[in-house]
């Protein structure tokens, strides 16, 4: 990579978020009007119910490209949102702003660049296309071939198969050096030049596009928000998702107003709570709420304990000035954080459907939910934890000669203990509530007593369990909350 | 007539542990530049702040000309603030309105409530506020953000916020102590500029003896929240001076 | 220097100071004293359902009559308060303290203090005494000159877990937990390996995908996203105003007081209870669909944004306040300038940690709602469709994912602000 590759990749960076979040918002109000037009048809025009406006099957196709082209002229007519987030100001030569003809003749020209851009970009990709469809076709048997879809040569004996294969590597690699040849080329033509990084446009209509703070001179004194283009959008954006999200959840407190007598009988019987089934078990469900309680209580509990215990070490593999420098260090890290990622990623309650029909229903299920959960959102708090310590005892030891587990133990671990067990607590607290309503799936606990009743309609005992389950769970979050202010 | 009176002041703290001000009368006159020196403890702040009510005294009676002060209701105790401009030892400008803003908000007092839901000012008053700047050397930050300034830039933000106030009295509650020496003297002279400009009065509580001698037209002494000593700069012997800072102590000059 | 005669004067305690000073000091103790009885009492119980799992094949979580276990909690407390450190002592900071200049307390003294609460009736006849006192004690501390109260700064070495009764007692009452727990949450890992067979059968599914309903796949999508988007933006509706209620700084008043105490409380006991428990509630009162679970969010969110907001509303720096107050400014101004401009952005980074939770709530909100994605991942998995439920999961699981990623970058920018200096934090 030569100095001048190296200079010019700072600033499009900031570019290339800054054109993606223009691009992402003008896509989003496209989906909006879409919406809204179809609504307004379906309530005001159709005939019957199963009269639905028809968009053209390349609308969307032509929905993404036209809000590509009309951010880009925001870009440059105005003062976009992505510019503003980036602190991106376009100035010419003089630090002034470019009159209305450059920035026109910029918009012109920025649309090939960044079409150019792309298109280069997509270059490189040619190659693992190439190869990903070679191994793909010889493995599921259709031939050997380098482009998808095509078969350039149908299954025949070994030595033809071997043969061909080879001249579709060949073809591959030739593929994949001249178009990263040509990319390389292309971009630093598009985007740099030696002495400043500037794109094609930028030179051609000679501007230049600077941070705020590189501009000097006295602060211009701020525009009321109706006057700036990031105001006005900003205020459409909220209407129109106000309006959208409104008629997408079908928001109707009319109804609900309508209904509320109908509730109030039932709110009354949720207020006269009936703890028949407190002490005694029921007769269905073979179990009492006190009961039921405290095996919601010791599922959150071994769930907790868990996870403590397994995200403890998975969280100094996950912390980046932890784990050994190098493509090793770098794969075990990025793992670890994706798989972290992932597996927090989905609920508990989803985790407890999946154990449900594994291993059966019952706390058991309630338990191994709640544990991979906890076990993915501590190892993410420790991990981050982790890589905000000071360095300073770590440097200290490692200067004394110690080895890495003696570094761990004594610079990393009593650093991050208070944060730790104020991170379990609060933790502990959220497993307690979770664990009260896996019952729902099958995860055992008070939350299969709830919801059996709440199917029942039985609403007394509902409001007893209730009043059960608030008191538990205020008092764990108040204990919670109090040794955490002894900890700190 | 005294311009602002101190009668029997008393203010306890922790049901009774702790005696901030014990029994303090003192008056002030227009056109003083009174200054409040002592250790810190030693009730300066806590005088100042009973003095517009933002601590509330336990015992004793403070009069603004005719008003009295203590016993007003809110209104009252509004407009007789307005008349009082203050500085802080930590400037306490909003850190993140700009400086404009943070000058605008001296006029808060004269503004009715329901125009400044809108956030507007009217134009007199952003007048006043450049002017103010101007008067402080800072009318080319007015649009920075007021946490982006240096200590001192912000303590005349502070001393420009006052100003808005038109105010007939300045209290500056330690104004220098978070500043570098340099500083110090300019930020006084400001409010000394004023004391001599537009008849203000100004009580200023310090820590540095030599300071208060540059500037003060008379100085009152605390300790332990009692009022030790009254009386010219000049009167502060060897003798008052440990009787005020304690046996060890010793002077420094500070240039 | 003030006589003291003078000063006392000025100091004159009120009965509703002195009232105060007892309950600091007979408030720490009595709380030590149930922390005590409840840990004592705590482990047997589950030193009773451990034995009897192990050793008598029962699950039982009282071998002996409940008066026992009160008589036996309680004497054992007095013993272990009187006699060492307990664990209630170690968590009150309470010491037991000579009245005489002796460092320690002789084991005679101790016999005699024990003797004497239980003539006391555990110290609740003397109680009283404590109001007269000058150091607040009771009868039977005056009468075994012995007291305790808060130490001060430990002059001694604090001794390792293991070797103070405190210590081990704890250790033993979480290894009990521990065996209890195993065995009331019947856990049993064998269980993931012996049901094996449906092991492979999730796992084939979860692994071959069937994007076929992809389209509607991504529409439901959306109308979870918008579900949690609509319920977060109401909730900060109603959260802002109310966070202004719920401060303890700016409920000085007494009507104030009562009004905070009020809308916390409800506040607290609104977040006890999950979402989906009051989407249950709101699909009964509204028909099925993305309403109610809207609805269910919504009250949840005003829930937590109200403490979230109200938390920083509590912390926030008093000095530009101060400063307006000083200026003559009404309290609605003293609010618009000194405090909304100091909690903008910690209340835009709550509402956006706020959004993140309730998409992943409304996944699973669909469950109960019958709407979004939730419904279909519930009714695919329960019927063992792992085919369909793959896609749905890989969309639960990237969207969670970016919306994760943009609300924690965008937080760490609102909290840097423009001049990149750090000015508050925040939970992740």
């Amino acid at each position: 990579m030569t100095r001048s590759t190296r200079t010019q990749l700072r600033f499009p960076k900031k570019r290339i978020v800054a054109i993606l979040i223009d691009w992402i918002i003008w896509a989003y109000l496209s989906y909006c009007a879409f919406y809204l037009i179809d609504y307004l048809y379906r309530t005001f025009f159709a005939l019957s119910i199963h009269d639905k406006l028809v968009f053209p099957s390349y609308g969307w196709a032509a929905a993404i490209l036209g809000s590509l082209i009309v951010a880009i002229l925001w870009e440059n007519l105005g003062i976009s949102i992505g510019h503003k987030a980036n602190d991106l100001v376009f100035l010419d030569g003089q630090h002034a702003r470019p009159s209305t003809a450059k920035r026109i003749c910029h918009a012109f020209l920025d649309l090939p660049t960044w079409g150019g851009s792309v298109l280069a970009a997509a270059l490189p990709l040619l190659a693992p296309i190439g190869l990903g469809t070679w191994i793909y076709n010889l493995v599921v048997g259709v031939g050997v071939s380098f482009v998808p879809g095509i078969t350039l040569w149908s299954p025949g004996s070994w030595g033809a198969t071997l043969g061909y294969s080879l001249l579709s590597v060949a073809a591959i690699v030739a593929i994949g050096f001249v178009s990263v040849f040509i990319f390389f080329f292309f971009i630093r033509w598009l985007w740099g030049t030696r002495t400043e990084p500037a794109c094609w446009s930028d030179r051609v209509c000679r501007v230049r596009l600077l941070s705020s703070d590189e501009i000097p001179g006295p602060a211009a004194p701020p525009r009321r928000w109706f006057h700036t283009s990031v105001g006005i959008m900003a205020f459409v954006l909220v209407v129109t998702t106000f309006a959208v999200g409104w008629l997408l959840t079908d928001v109707d407190f009319g109804h609900l107003i309508q209904r509320a007598p109908y509730m109030s009988s039932m709110v009354g019987r949720l207020l006269s709570p009936d703890f028949s089934s407190f002490v005694k078990p029921d007769f269905l469900l073979n179990d009492s709420i006190l009961t039921a309680m405290v095996e919601t209580v010791f599922m959150a509990l071994m769930a907790t304990l868990i996870g403590l215990v397994v995200a403890f070490p998975l969280s100094f593999l996950g912390a980046r000035n932890l784990v050994r420098k190098g493509p090793l260090g770098w794969i075990v890290y990025t793992v670890t954080r994706a798989f972290f990622n992932i597996f927090r990623s989905i609920e508990v309650l989803i985790w407890a459907l999946i154990f449900a029909v594994w291993v059966g229903f019952g706390p058991f299920a309630g338990v191994i939910a709640l544990a991979i959960h906890t076990v993915a959102a501590l190892g993410k708090l420790f991990s981050e934890q982790v890589e905000s310590i000071d360095p300073g005892p770590v440097e200290a030891i490692t200067a004394a000669g110690g080895r890495r587990w003696q570094i761990i133990a004594y610079g990393v671990i009593p650093q991050v203990v208070p944060s730790f067990t104020a991170f379990s607590m609060y933790r502990w607290d959220i497993n307690v509530r979770m664990s009260t309503i896996v019952g729902l799936v099958g995860g055992g606990g008070i939350g299969r007593m709830l919801f059996h009743y709440t199917n029942e309609l039985q609403w007394e005992r509902v409001g007893a369990v209730i009043l059960i389950i608030i008191a538990v769970v205020w008092t764990m979050d108040y204990l919670s909350g109090r040794i955490r202010e002894r900890i700190a | 007539m005294s311009q602002l009176r101190v009668e029997h002041l008393t203010k306890v703290y922790e049901r009774g542990e702790v005696l901030a001000l014990n029994d303090v009368t003192m008056s002030v006159e227009q056109g003083e530049f009174l200054i409040l020196i002592g250790l810190s403890g030693s009730g300066k702040s806590t005088l100042l702040r009973c003095m517009n009510r933002l601590i509330e005294p336990t015992a004793g009676k403070i009069f603004f000309h005719d008003t009295d002060v203590t016993g007003a209701n809110a209104a009252q105790l509004r407009l007789v603030r307005r008349r009082i401009g203050m500085v802080f030892q930590q400037f306490n400008l909003v850190k993140r309105s700009s400086v404009l803003t943070n000058v605008l908000a001296g006029r808060l007092g004269y503004t009715p409530s329901w125009k400044s839901i809108l956030g507007r000012f009217s134009k007199q008053d952003i007048e006043r506020a450049k002017e103010s700047l101007e008067r402080v050397g800072l009318e080319e930050k007015m649009y920075v953000r007021a946490d982006q300034l240096s200590g001192g830039q912000q303590q005349r933000v502070g001393i420009a916020r006052a100003i808005m106030q038109e105010p007939e009295v300045m209290f500056a509650d330690e104004p220098v102590s978070a500043l570098d020496p340099a500083t110090s003297n300019s930020i006084l002279q400001y409010l000394e500029q004023m004391k001599e400009e537009d008849n203000v009065t100004v009580i200023c509580a310090l820590h540095f003896l030599s300071l208060a001698r540059r500037y003060g037209t008379r100085i009152i002494a605390l300790k332990d929240g009692e009022s030790v000593f009254e009386g010219l700069p000049t009167e502060i012997d060897k003798e008052r001076f440990r009787a005020i800072y304690g046996e060890d102590a010793e002077e420094v000059e500070i240039r | 220097m003030t006589s003291r005669a003078s000063r006392d004067t000025l100091i004159r305690r009120s009965w509703y100071d002195r009232v105060q000073q007892v309950f600091d000091v007979l408030g720490p103790q009595v709380t030590c004293y149930l922390i005590d009885f409840i840990t004592i009492a705590y482990t047997i119980v589950m030193g009773c359902y451990a034995y009897g799992r192990l050793f008598l094949g029962v699950e039982s979580f009282l071998l002996f009559p409940w008066w026992l276990l009160v008589l036996i909690a309680a004497e054992a407390a007095l013993l272990w308060e009187t006699f060492g450190v307990s664990v209630g002592m170690q968590a009150t900071r309470l010491k037991l303290l000579s009245d005489h200049e002796e460092p320690g307390v002789g084991v005679g003294r101790r016999l005699l203090r024990f003797g004497w609460i239980h003539a006391t009736v555990l110290g609740i006849l003397g109680a009283p005494l404590a109001f007269f006192d000058r150091q607040q004690r009771t009868a039977a501390d005056r009468l075994s000159h012995s007291r305790l109260h808060r130490s001060e700064e430990p002059t001694e070495a604090r001794k390792p877990w293991y070797a103070t009764s405190a210590g081990l007692g704890t250790a033993v009452l979480l290894v009990l937990t521990l065996v209890t727990a195993v065995y009331l949450t019947e856990f049993n890992l064998r269980r993931l390996f012996t049901q094996a067979g449906r092991a492979s059968i999730i796992l084939d599914g979860l692994f071959h995908p069937d994007f076929s309903g992809f389209g509607e796949d991504i529409g439901l999508l959306v109308e979870t996203i918008f579900m949690a988007l609509m319920a977060t933006l109401f909730g900060v509706i109603v959260a802002v105003p109310l966070s202004f209620l719920a401060a303890r700084n700016l409920s000085t008043s007494l009507v104030g007081r009562a009004i905070y105490t009020i809308v916390r409380s409800i506040m607290s006991i609104t977040r006890s209870v999950e979402p989906i428990i009051w989407a249950v509630i709101f699909v009964l009162w509204v028909r099925l669909g993305t309403f109610p679970g809207m609805l269910a969010l919504w009250i949840h969110s005003i829930a937590d944004l109200t403490k979230l907001y109200s938390e920083r509303l509590e912390s926030i720096d008093e000095g530009p306040v101060e400063a307006i107050r000083s200026t003559g400014a009404t309290k609605l101004q003293i609010i618009l300038f000194g405090i909304i401009p100091q909690i903008l952005n910690p209340y835009l980074s709550f509402t956006l940690y706020r959004w993140d939770i309730n998409v992943r709530m409304s996944v699973v909100i669909g469950m109960v709602a019958g709407a979004g994605l939730g419904q279909k991942l519930f009714l695919s998995i329960r019927y063992w469709k792992f085919k369909t439920a793959a896609p749905l999961l890989l969309l639960v699981v990237v969207t969670v994912w970016v919306i994760d990623y943009l609300s924690s970058r965008l937080r760490t920018r609102l909290e840097t602000g423009a001049a990149g200096k750090k000015t508050s934090t925040t939970e992740s």
